[in-house]
């Protein structure tokens, strides 16, 4: 056994791995008949999108008064569950370019199944748009194709208008991104397959040969696509905000959304991130690749993000206040003592409040704690986005047009059905893909100042590694 | 200014749209009357007459009244809806009192509508108990139904031999006669009228008759064995009217009438002076009660007594006062406790449904929480539960005409003192109201701060009614005596909000809409009384549909004009203020540029307008509408698409109405009928406007402002809506918006609204204000 240790740092990838192994333990999965675990997963997964694509057929068929939205509340879980998906679907752009260009080299252990979440993620939000749409079926007006219609075109001040942009673009940046850094994988995953796998790998691999020149293309793209995917993270959010940010409504009228949904949208990907990956690591025995020092960062990430997200609460209740505009100030007070209080306070409990436990190193590295903190940021995000939206418009200007909502069993369903979607996706994505991106995470297997304790080595090393004492203490 | 005093134990259309509300208990009313009749009696130097006691807030009111009265003699009125003659000829004295006949009471063109007999019908319940009757026409009559003691009435009925209904449709009277007779519908008949003294006017047919029918009338001449046609008897009829019309001959006179629709005689001349005995009168009035509750029993402004039940338009519109739709509710009073909650009479809530026991027979009711009720006292609408109906009003409501009664000179008693409520543990799971927020600007002394509080806001957080920040620029009301200040409010207010509105990103603007036309809506709250009949003359016109209860408990109520109801002032008997509500096709119109595919957008004379086939539902709008007058087809509410699926259903019928053809026949057909899944709203009747144009257009002529009018303008019995040309600068239009007591609803919010309100004034005398 060798491995690469440092003196000073600890290592991003622990067990004393050799490349051949990083190869094994990642691609094992795809090789090996599905455990009873995964085939649990998927059939329940199934079961959910089945369920979606029922409620996305009633709601089509039925129309939209299979739902229980009214005349002052035209927004409520659909719109809801869009945001909170767009939302989570950007940490793994963010994992991905941000961190990257920040040379954060922990990012590779996570980067390609958060990558994955968000390609998923995206495409879970961008189902709910089209499905809240009274004619779905004329849905392709809100492309600006060209038409003999005259002036009637699309309305290029509207917010939902650049939504279509804004979701297409970043869906489209994240797949590139996300299948470039597949390619090799794939690659590796081919070279080591046989019979139908291995035609379908070399045509997943788009036969890549791992020459100097593919490696240095390829090196180039991603850094090129880091580049676009960077400003997307913050425009696409930025622009989801705007849907509410340019109205006219108490409440929804407010120059801090954008960053304050960026936020938003951060943290709850971080939290997604960290459910899927403490299942991931567990199931198909990544513990190795996906460390407590990652379950950490991320943890970090995640107070940030949520104290920044509590900033932007208390700010806009000040400013409610300040602004002495009774509207505004009836709508935030309405959000915390209205008919809904309860969401507000489920909003400040689960984002606020409880990510604050990470500021103790103990809870940062509990595996049990951030499970559930993870899970209860999702419901908190959630939360958010329906205090925003149904909360706001269930009573603005006019106090005879004030109304109450809660929803049907339709569109409970298609909620649930959306989970549904996601989960298929994304046990269909680590069936047949290596959930860590090989190619990279050798890359970190060693960096610069560390020594080769294996078979060979020169040197002996620096041991006041925990990690590595055992495997030490063999070769000495 | 006119000053109107109400007494009363309910909220009433009326008694919203009072200065004062008196609150007495039913039972109280001919104390009220007679109490009232010896104030006048004192200031004016009569004599006074035996009277019982009435509750002493009333009494100081009353004393009010009355000095409001005296000081206006001959210039004022005295009415009563009560059905004891002994109360009315009371009312006449008090009037004589004041001098008021042949002044304010007109007898020389009088009405001669109401000319039935309470006590002629209890005689006929009596005379076919004894056999002596046999036979009887109905001729739209539904007693049956609507009657006082109507059980009686139907057991009576029996024992006449031949009973003949002659009916539009079937009804609970034409159910038990042996011979129905179907008549044509008012549109299909020919006809005349004399509704006022002096006045004649003329019905013709509007519509060949639909199905196989006869006019009442001409059936009564065959029975008559009288082989006239009944256009030629009519015609017969009116000759001997054409003597002293100035016309050479009958047919130039009858053409004339006919396109005139109305013959005028001229108004008689009746010498009428009061004779009556009041001192005798005053031992007939009725005595208080001493019962813990009581209920008051009134026609429904929607349906009357039951004959409008089977129209959809009225079962929807909702009621004026207490904003519920398809039934009728039992309201109750509200209980402020002084300090920052209301709770109701026996802690009941909106749904709640309640077994009421009234004169021994029980009866099951919703419950709506009331402001203004009387303490002590429920009341509940007429009309409702028939049960042999078309399938629109079938088992709709309750059916409270069974329990009137007669008093013992035959005259039907609308109100009781045996009566009891029991809350129910069950809700009605389809509770439908248009409206949840009831307040803007109730005050009340506070029994902590002792001073006057704003009870709106001390309901904010509170359960139950919901509060409110009251100071929102969308009510603007104020006291005759108090205008002058708040037209200087105003004025400041509104030089406020166009400064703000002014600071504009995109200047340079100003051209924009001011040649050509602009068209503008102009609502005065001071005339507006709530009576709804816009909000139908709007469906009517609009082809909006009818949704039914349970579409409208979840708040998909279709209507493009809605009448918003507030109360302010004394939270135990408070005003009213009435706001009709629709599109404000804003100029600066946050729908518009929301909306991803253009599907609204503004026409160069200012109409925000609505492109329904571009429309793909998304309802951003709709969010972004300040007013929320903006309505989404939830689902096929017209049938107009493939799905059956989706098809509305509104009490159990079999075809859904919008897909029956005759139902269909009620469809404007300049109006586009909308398909599930787009949004609608009201246009300013643009259909209206374009037919104005090519007509003006046709007349090479420019547009007048009486060719086009609104279905909501022409609607309205009291003329508060107006509409026209802003641009025409002789328009009515276009000096009405710039009225001092003009104002646009949230105007800060830079929309730029061109539907204008006038505030509402009210006319309290100032010794009882504050």
């Amino acid at each position: 056994m060798g491995a690469y240790v440092s003196p000073v740092r600890e290592p991003l990838i622990i067990g004393n791995k050799t490349y051949h192994q990083i190869t094994e333990d990642i691609c094992s999965p795809t090789e090996k008949t599905p455990t009873k675990q995964f085939v649990i997963g998927f059939i329940l997964a199934a079961t959910f999108l089945a369920l979606y694509v029922f409620s996305v057929t009633w709601t089509v068929w039925v129309g939209i008064g299979s739902w229980n939205l009214n005349r002052t509340i035209g927004w409520g879980w659909d719109i809801t569950n869009f945001v909170w998906w767009v939302g989570i679907g950007h940490a793994g752009t963010l994992i991905s370019a941000i961190l990257l260009l920040f040379r954060q080299k922990w990012r590779t252990g996570v980067n390609r199944a958060a990558e994955a979440m968000t390609i998923f993620a995206v495409i879970c939000a961008g189902q709910f748009p089209i499905i809240h749409m009274g004619r779905v079926w004329m849905a392709i007006f809100i492309f600006p194709y060209p038409n003999t219609r005259g002036p009637l075109w699309t309305n290029f001040n509207s917010p939902l208008f650049w939504d279509v942009f804004a979701i297409s673009t970043y869906f489209t940046v994240s797949l590139l991104f996300w299948y470039t850094g597949l390619v090799p994988d794939f690659a590796t995953v081919r070279d080591r397959a046989s019979g139908w796998r291995r035609k379908l790998y070399s045509n997943l691999a788009f036969g890549w040969t791992g020459s100097a020149k593919h490696w240095q293309r390829w090196e180039s793209l991603s850094l090129v696509l880091a580049g676009l995917s960077t400003p997307l993270v913050l425009s696409v959010h930025t622009i989801v905000s705007f849907d509410f940010a340019t109205s006219v409504i108490p409440g929804w009228h407010t120059t801090i959304f954008p960053p304050y949904f960026v936020a938003g949208a951060i943290f709850s990907g971080f939290a997604m991130v960290q459910t899927l990956m403490l299942v991931c690591r567990k199931t198909m025995k990544l513990e190795d690749y996906i460390t407590l020092e990652h379950i950490e960062s991320m943890n970090k990430v995640i107070l940030l993000t949520g104290t920044i997200v509590g900033v932007a609460y208390l700010t806009e209740l000040f400013i409610a206040w300040y602004s002495g505009y009774l509207y505004e100030q009836f709508a935030f007070y309405n959000r915390v003592f209205g008919p809904y209080w309860w969401s507000y306070f489920g909003m400040m409990g689960c984002n606020v409040i409880s990510p604050q436990i990470f500021w103790v190193k103990k809870f940062r590295r509990s595996i049990f704690i951030t499970f559930f903190m993870s899970i209860f940021i999702n419901i908190g995000m959630w939360f958010e986005r329906f205090v925003i939206i149904a909360t706001t418009l269930a009573r603005d200007y006019l106090p005879s047009s004030w109304s109450y909502y809660s929803p049907t069993w339709v569109e409970i369903c298609l909620f649930l059905g959306s989970l549904g979607l996601f989960f298929t996706c994304f046990l269909i994505f680590a069936r047949f893909a290596p959930v860590v991106a090989i190619a990279e995470i050798k890359s970190i297997l060693k960096t610069a100042g560390d020594n080769y304790i294996g078979p060979n080595a020169v040197h002996a090393p620096h041991h006041d590694t925990h990690s590595v004492e055992e495997d030490n203490h063999s070769h000495h | 200014m006119s000053r109107h005093y109400q007494v009363e134990s309910g909220m009433s259309l009326t008694g919203s749209n009072a200065d004062h509300r008196i609150l007495v208990k039913p039972s109280e009313q001919g104390a009220a009357i007679a109490n009232l009749y010896n104030e006048v009696a004192k200031l004016t130097g009569g004599s006074s007459i035996s009277a019982p006691k009435v509750n002493d807030a009333a009494l100081g009111m009353l004393k009010k009244a009355a000095k409001d009265l005296v000081e206006n003699k001959g210039k004022s009125l005295v009415l009563s809806g009560s059905n004891n003659t002994s109360e009315q000829v009371i009312i006449n004295a008090t009037n004589a009192l004041l001098g008021n006949i042949g002044t304010t009471i007109d007898f020389n063109e009088y009405s001669n509508r109401r000319q039935g007999s309470d006590s002629d019908y209890q005689n006929l319940i009596k005379e076919m108990e004894s056999g002596a009757v046999s036979t009887i026409i109905f001729l739209d009559a539904n007693p049956v139904f609507d009657g006082a003691n109507n059980a009686k009435f139907k057991a009576a009925l029996a024992k006449v031999g031949t009973k003949v209904a002659i009916t539009i449709a079937m009804n609970e009277t034409a159910n038990v006669c042996n011979y129905v007779a179907p008549c044509h519908h008012n549109l299909e008949s020919w006809g005349d009228a004399n509704p006022v003294a002096g006045n004649y006017s003329l019905v013709q047919p509007t519509i060949a008759p639909l199905f196989d029918t006869r006019q009442a009338e001409e059936s009564l001449l065959v029975w008559s064995d009288n082989t006239m046609n009944y256009h030629d008897y009519l015609m017969e009829n009116w000759k001997s009217m054409q003597s002293g019309s100035g016309f050479a001959s009958f047919q130039s006179f009858w053409d004339n009438c006919l396109h005139d629709g109305v013959f005028s005689t001229g108004a008689t001349n009746n010498s009428v002076s009061f004779s009556g005995d009041v001192n005798a009168a005053a031992s007939g009035v009725s005595q208080p009660a001493n019962a813990p509750l009581e209920i008051s029993i009134y026609e429904s402004v929607n349906i009357g007594a039951g004959q409008y039940a089977n129209n959809p338009w009225l079962m929807e519109m909702p009621d004026p006062v207490l904003r519920t739709v398809w039934g009728n509710y039992i309201s109750v009073p509200v209980n402020w406790d002084g300090i920052n909650n209301y709770t109701a009479f026996e802690n009941l809530e909106d749904g709640d449904l309640v077994d009421v026991d009234i004169n021994g027979k029980k009866v099951s009711c919703i419950a709506m929480r009331q402001f203004g009720q009387f303490p002590g006292t429920v009341s509940i609408a007429l009309g409702y539960g028939r049960e042999v109906v078309g399938l629109t009003g079938k088992n709709i409501g309750t059916n409270i005409n069974a329990l009137l009664e007669a008093d013992n000179k035959g005259y039907t008693q609308y109100y009781s003192t045996q009566v009891s409520l029991k809350k129910l543990s069950k809700k009605d799971p389809n509770f439908a109201c248009v409206q949840y927020h009831h307040t803007m600007g109730v005050t009340d002394n506070g029994k902590e701060e002792n001073k006057v509080i704003n009870a709106d806001e001390k309901i904010l957080g509170y359960k139950g009614f919901q509060g409110s920040l009251t100071k929102r620029n969308v009510i603007r009301r104020t006291n005759l005596n108090e205008l002058p200040k708040a037209v200087t409010e105003l004025k400041e207010e509104r030089a406020e909000f166009k400064r703000l509105n002014d600071r504009t990103l995109y200047p340079g603007h100003q051209y924009k809409y001011t040649s050509g036309h602009h068209w503008n809506m102009f609502v005065d709250l001071n005339s507006c009384t709530g009576c709804g009949s816009c909000t139908v003359a709007c469906m009517a016109e609009n082809n909006v549909p009818v949704v039914g209860k349970f579409e409208v408990h979840r708040h998909h109520e279709m209507t493009w004009l809605r009448i918003d109801r507030y109360y302010y002032g004394d939270i135990n008997n408070p005003n009213v203020v009435y706001q009709p509500l629709m599109c404000h096709h804003c100029d600066n119109a946050p729908c518009e540029n929301v909306c991803p595919v253009n599907a609204t957008n503004h026409s160069s004379d200012g109409l925000n307008q609505m492109t329904y086939n571009r429309c793909i539902g998304t309802r951003y709008c709709a969010n972004n509408c300040p007013y929320k007058v903006r309505r989404f087809n939830w689902l096929d509410y017209t049938t107009a698409d493939l799905f059956g699926i989706n098809e509305n259903r509104i009490n159990g019928e079999e075809l859904p109405f919008y897909a029956d053809n005759l139902t269909r026949m009620v469809l404007n057909p300049d109006v586009t009928v909308r398909s599930r899944g787009v949004i609608e709203k009201c246009s300013f009747c643009v259909q209206r406007i374009q037919e104005g144009k090519l007509t003006a257009k046709r007349e090479e002529r420019q547009l007048h402002e009486n060719d086009v009018k609104t279905a909501c303008q022409t609607a309205c019995p009291t003329g508060a809506i107006t509409f026209g040309d802003r641009n025409n600068k002789e328009s009515k239009i276009s000096k009405l918006i710039h009225s001092p007591m003009a104002y646009r609803v949230i105007e800060e919010v830079n929309i730029d609204p061109n539907v204008v309100y006038s505030m509402k004034v009210t006319n309290r005398s100032e010794e009882t204000i504050g």
